[in-house]
């Protein structure tokens, strides 16, 4: 794989022209430790040092609240238009790469793929970019702290402590087509990473190694929960959850949606889908009242169940990539890790 | 339906909500063309008795001449509507159902206040069937127009049950219980708002009321655990994330 350089002024160059011909979103900061990908403004505003934005890049193909049709009072549908130009993504974590990958698993799983997610998926250009974990991820424990493809673009950022030295320079690799031409006629003058640059990248890979806290034997997960349905960890889980459902809405690979007709007064309707989450008492609550997991406790195993086990076997891996957003974002501090970890660690084998 | 017959009713509350309708002005050329009224005090002085189709009743019960009120309007009404968290939910005036309301009323009016009774403040449920519900502090005015679209094509209105978090991290804002230790009863408060108020910063105060499935103690418990005392979480959930008479259990509870 060839790997070029661009100086830090190439690229604020590139991205200012690839602005105007693009809809170009990238990590802003909005707070402390707070991001979200927003629409580029000016090189100086966005953060190449982020860690994880509040909602991961699946707020792109699959959006909180999407219009699928409009239904006029004569009957007529229209199915809303998506922009014609690309949209491309700067900055993208190897965890959210992964992420998207399996979002395109999943969306084009069923008999027909899903038509919705598929026309903004076509559009999407990812730019990824590297990044030194926190204490709230895990991605190498679920091998997603690298991203082997679905990525037009990579950017290495070898020292990202250092955002405003002069002379900085970035690596890149290039994933795709696309990504070539993106980086247009760039990419035949951009100079190629010499040996001992290559030497530095993989230095700064064993620094990242290095720096995970969390750890986290995946082969592990699904016996863990399939053989402690019953403990009594979920009841206190239960307990202590606030069904706010946030660590769904913002996970990159939950997908759980939910699908109403809105209606105008002149006669005209809409069908919209939006998300949802298992956490929330009306996911399984069905005519009759009845509920299929009235509990907390039912909600919070089921969410664990599916990540774990559910999405492994239907598709060969779990639905989770490791980017510790349901972690940061719990307000109850209910620990995603620490849940196998006591899963797994006191009680495998099975105590009877 | 070419035609909704429709009244709206006021017991004790600010009628904000009835302004809310009011405050449609775009749209209320065709909610003229839609709407038979047959009752709204604040906007015309015509009042049309006999059966009505949907009964949009703001305001809880706070006074024997307010639940009179409600009884004769269920009476006549197809569908009820509880129009604003106090009819929902009871509201601010149903705050703190350990106060005499006498002492109350006394606070308030003084004297004034022995020319008509009061009661304990409870919202339209305790009472009659309530049909739907469409909370909010005032109510928000898509979801007003919504419900109105909706009996119109005989269908039932779908107002967000999801609580204010789950609208708050669609905006991607800043958790105010997380990044700034503040206490916000946004987990406890039925959705639909967009998150209005942490948007700008402030913590949810739960005008929209409580969602079905409010978990109070693990509220409690995990502020109590961020060193906010009970007292001062009881309070912010008193003032509104909690139905009428939810107070003494709280007491209870947690004290
Ligand atoms: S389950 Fe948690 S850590 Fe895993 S991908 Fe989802 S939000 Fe990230
Ligand atoms: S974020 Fe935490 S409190 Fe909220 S639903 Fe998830 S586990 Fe429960
Ligand atoms: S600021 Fe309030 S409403 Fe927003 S996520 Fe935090 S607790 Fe929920
Ligand atoms: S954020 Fe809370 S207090 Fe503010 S409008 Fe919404 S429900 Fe009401």
């Amino acid at each position: 794989m060839r790997v070029l350089k661009i100086s830090r002024d190439q690229l604020k160059k590139w991205l200012d022209e690839l602005s105007g011909t693009v809809d170009l979103y990238v990590p802003m900061p909005a707070g402390k430790q707070v991001h979200r990908f927003e629409p580029y403004t000016t090189f100086e505003e966005l953060d190449l040092s982020y860690t994880r934005t509040v909602l991961p890049p699946k707020k792109f193909v699959f959006p909180p609240e999407e219009v699928l049709f409009n239904r006029a009072p004569s009957g007529e549908t229209t199915v809303p238009d998506l922009p014609a130009r690309d949209l491309v993504l700067f900055g993208v974590h190897p965890c959210d790469i992964n992420g998207i990958r399996i979002l395109d698993t999943f969306f084009s799983s069923f008999d027909k793929p899903d038509w919705y997610y598929q026309r903004r998926r076509a559009r999407l250009r990812i730019v990824g970019l590297s990044c030194l974990p926190d204490e709230h991820c895990f991605c190498r424990s679920m091998d997603c702290d690298s991203a082997a493809s679905g990525f037009d673009l990579f950017f290495h950022d070898i020292d990202p402590e250092n955002q405003d030295r002069g002379e900085k320079v970035f690596f890149v690799s290039l994933g795709t087509v696309e990504g070539d031409i993106m980086l247009a006629d760039r990419a035949d003058t951009l100079p190629e990473a010499e040996p001992e640059e290559l030497e530095a990248l993989l230095e700064y890979t064993e620094r990242r190694e290095s720096a995970y806290t969390l750890d986290l034997d995946p082969s592990i997960l699904p016996q863990a929960i399939k053989l402690h349905q019953a403990d009594p960890l979920w009841d206190r889980l239960g307990e202590q959850c606030l069904a706010c459902g946030v660590c769904s809405l913002g996970c990159p690979t939950c997908t759980c949606f939910n699908i109403r007709d809105t209606n105008d007064l002149e006669g005209g309707s809409s069908r919209v889908r939006n998300w949802d989450a298992c956490l929330y008492r009306d996911f399984a609550r069905v005519a009759g009242d009845h509920n299929f997991r009235p509990h907390r406790s039912e909600r919070i195993q089921n969410r664990y169940y599916h990540k774990q086990v559910g999405f492994a076997e239907a598709f060969g891996k779990p639905s989770c990539v490791g980017c510790g957003r349901c972690i940061k974002l719990c307000p109850t501090g209910i620990h995603f890790v620490e849940v196998f970890q006591s899963l797994a660690r006191e009680r495998l084998p099975v105590d009877e | 339906m070419d035609q909704l017959t429709v009244g709206i009713f006021g017991l004790t509350g600010c009628a904000g909500d009835q302004l809310t309708l009011l405050n449609c002005e775009d749209e209320l050329l065709a909610i003229a063309g839609k709407v038979r009224m047959k009752s709204f005090k604040m906007a015309s002085t015509t009042e049309v008795g006999g059966e009505i189709e949907v009964a949009f009743v703001e305001g809880s019960v706070c006074q024997p001449r307010d639940l009179a009120l409600l009884r004769e309007v269920r009476g006549r009404a197809h569908n009820l509507v509880a129009l604003g968290t106090c009819a929902c939910f009871g509201g601010v005036a149903a705050m703190d159902q350990r106060l005499d309301p006498e002492i109350l009323k006394e606070k308030v009016y003084g004297t004034e206040g022995d020319l008509f009774a009061i009661q304990r403040a409870r919202p339209l449920s305790t009472y009659v069937d309530v049909d739907f519900m469409l909370p909010g502090c005032p109510v928000e005015k898509e979801q007003l127009l919504e419900t109105i679209s909706c009996l119109l094509k005989g269908s039932f209105p779908e107002i967000p049950t999801t609580p204010v978090c789950a609208d708050c991290r669609i905006r991607e804002n800043v958790c105010l219980v997380i990044e700034k230790e503040q206490v916000c009863c946004g987990a406890l408060t039925r959705g639909g708002c967009k998150a209005r108020c942490p948007s700008l910063d402030v913590p949810c105060l739960g005008c929209r009321g409580p969602v079905e499935d409010a978990y109070y103690r693990a509220e409690m418990e995990f502020l109590a655990a961020r060193g906010v005392t009970r007292e001062v979480v009881r309070k912010e959930m008193l003032l509104f994330s909690t139905p009428a008479g939810m107070g003494e259990r709280l007491e209870k509870e947690f004290d």
